[in-house]
């Protein structure tokens, strides 16, 4: 009997040590709910808009992430598809096709040039598959500007870059790029690059004063509204020049064709030349 | 996937007990030679304790857009990968020429270092946009005419680009699949060369020409 009594006691006081400190486990729903509002300790409420921040912050750069990505996705493809567009123009407008003179001309082979870049691509890619899986392919100046360009490398580290790959023989340059003193003239690549992203003809505005002979120097643009004579400085090329007179680099064959009589090839450039610019409005 | 434990544990067998290898590619594989074209192609790791990852693939701040940290999966139905799974496909479709390991990266980075044994297909060169992409499928082995195309033969691909932080490998996968490739034939490699290098793993390049 006394056994049973002890028990009973032991039952029932370890029912209220727990009920003292679980309090909540036995209270109804509506006092339960009532108490979670009424008392928030300041530490528990701390706490909450801590977890809450911390969900917040987690869950943000997931739910941002498809957005970002897609939007990735066109620029990086727009970058490589320019550049190699550009590049296209630049080097296939080659010596032969100088012979196109007339405006619609020019715009059909610039267009056809754009699709040659992917063609070129294409071509190296199919050749690739068709021979040994282990082949490298070669390095191309597309390539390599549309990498320095994604990586966010400067004008003079790709200038440099450009130069060294050239000069190493690991990419071929187009002949109108090169400068008077035999380098690779990467301000004029970068420029039509740039003005191509931006999809606007710089080199719209008047011409401000014609001038008989300019004097080579700054690369300011000077839209060619009538012939001009054009005096070579250092560092010039065809591209250059056809950028700043024209607002357009893959117009250098104009220049080149209206000189032929002392550029026998457009490497020929050479400081001091005298050179007739045709006026843009004549092309 | 199943093929590949498959082809992860033919792999195991065919290893001789190696000499003393310490890092492995899994405790019981030092090293798998595989034979690509007649030509024998060694994948191995890094001995050198000390060994660091430098350079170019050390960078971690890449600009945002356009390298953005890249979602686990590329497109719906297509599976993602890591470097074992890549060897195990190399050793099983690549060698029997029922698979191809794409580098999608532009040329120049693929001349610098690329997983051995893949082939440079760059990403601009799959898009709709390319007149030239019906010449490049049928290049990786689908069969048919534009509008016609029979992807019953056509070879596994593993995709992969420069890592994690950069979106070129997962547009390629889309661009494959937009152009009608079966998505269970496809294999989005997310870590690409970035995980290839982490691992210690050998690639042929511009200084190692394999």
């Amino acid at each position: 009997m006394i056994r049973i009594a002890v028990g009973y006691v032991a039952v029932v006081v370890l029912c209220a040590l727990l009920i003292l400190l679980n309090p909540m486990d036995f209270m109804g729903r509506e006092q339960r709910a009532a108490k979670l509002n009424a008392t928030p300790s300041t530490a528990s409420q701390g706490a909450l808009d801590q977890i809450a921040k911390a969900v917040s912050e987690t869950l943000e750069p997931e739910v941002t992430a498809p957005e970002i990505q897609t939007a990735d996705a066109p620029a990086q493809g727009g970058v490589a598809a320019t550049t190699a567009a550009i590049l296209a123009d630049l080097t296939s407008a080659a010596v032969e096709n100088v012979e196109q003179s007339t405006a619609a001309a020019q715009t059909a082979a610039v267009e056809s040039d754009a699709e040659l870049a992917l063609r070129k691509m294409s071509s190296a890619v199919v050749e690739g598959l068709k021979g040994t899986a282990a082949v490298p392919a070669d390095g191309t100046l597309e390539g390599l500007v549309a990498q320095a360009l994604a990586m966010g490398e400067t004008d003079a580290a790709i200038d440099a870059i450009v130069n060294e790959a050239v000069a190493a023989g690991a990419v071929e340059a187009p002949a109108m790029l090169r400068t008077t003193e035999g380098k690779v003239d990467t301000a004029v690549l970068l420029a039509s690059i740039l003005a191509q992203a931006q999809g606007d003809e710089f080199g719209q505005g008047d011409l401000s004063e014609p001038t008989e002979v300019i004097e080579g120097g700054t690369l300011a643009m000077q839209v060619a509204t009538e012939d001009v004579l054009y005096v070579v400085q250092s560092g010039d090329s065809l591209g250059s020049l056809a950028l700043r007179f024209y607002g357009d680099a893959g117009l250098f064959t104009a220049i080149f064709k209206a000189n032929r009589q002392v550029l026998d090839t457009p490497e020929s450039l050479a400081y001091g030349m005298k050179l007739l610019i045709p006026a843009r409005s004549g092309l | 996937m199943l093929r590949w434990f498959g082809g992860m544990a033919v792999l195991s067998l065919g290893v001789l007990p190696a000499a003393a290898q310490d890092v492995r590619l899994s405790p019981d594989v030092p090293s798998v030679t595989i034979t690509l074209n007649g030509q024998d192609v060694v994948i191995s790791r890094a001995q050198d304790p000390q060994a660091v990852i430098t350079g170019e693939a050390a960078k971690i701040a890449h600009a945002c857009p356009p390298n953005c940290p890249q979602p686990m999966n590329a497109a719906e139905g297509v599976g993602s990968v890591g470097a074992l799974e890549v060897i195990a496909f190399l050793q099983e479709d690549v060698a029997s020429g029922s698979g191809l390991l794409l580098d999608v990266r532009l040329p120049g980075s693929f001349a610098k270092g690329r997983i051995p044994g893949a082939v440079n297909v760059p990403f601009a060169t799959l898009a709709a946009e390319n007149p030239y992409v019906l010449d490049i499928l049928q290049a990786l082995g689908v069969a048919g005419t534009a509008g016609n195309l029979d992807f019953s033969t056509a070879p596994r691909l593993v995709i992969y680009g420069q890592g994690l932080s950069f979106g070129e490998a997962a547009q390629a996968v889309r661009s494959v699949v937009k152009a009608g490739y079966p998505a269970e034939k496809i294999s989005y490699f997310r870590g690409g060369l970035q995980e290839w290098l982490l691992f210690g793993l050998n690639v042929w390049g511009a200084a190692d020409q394999g």
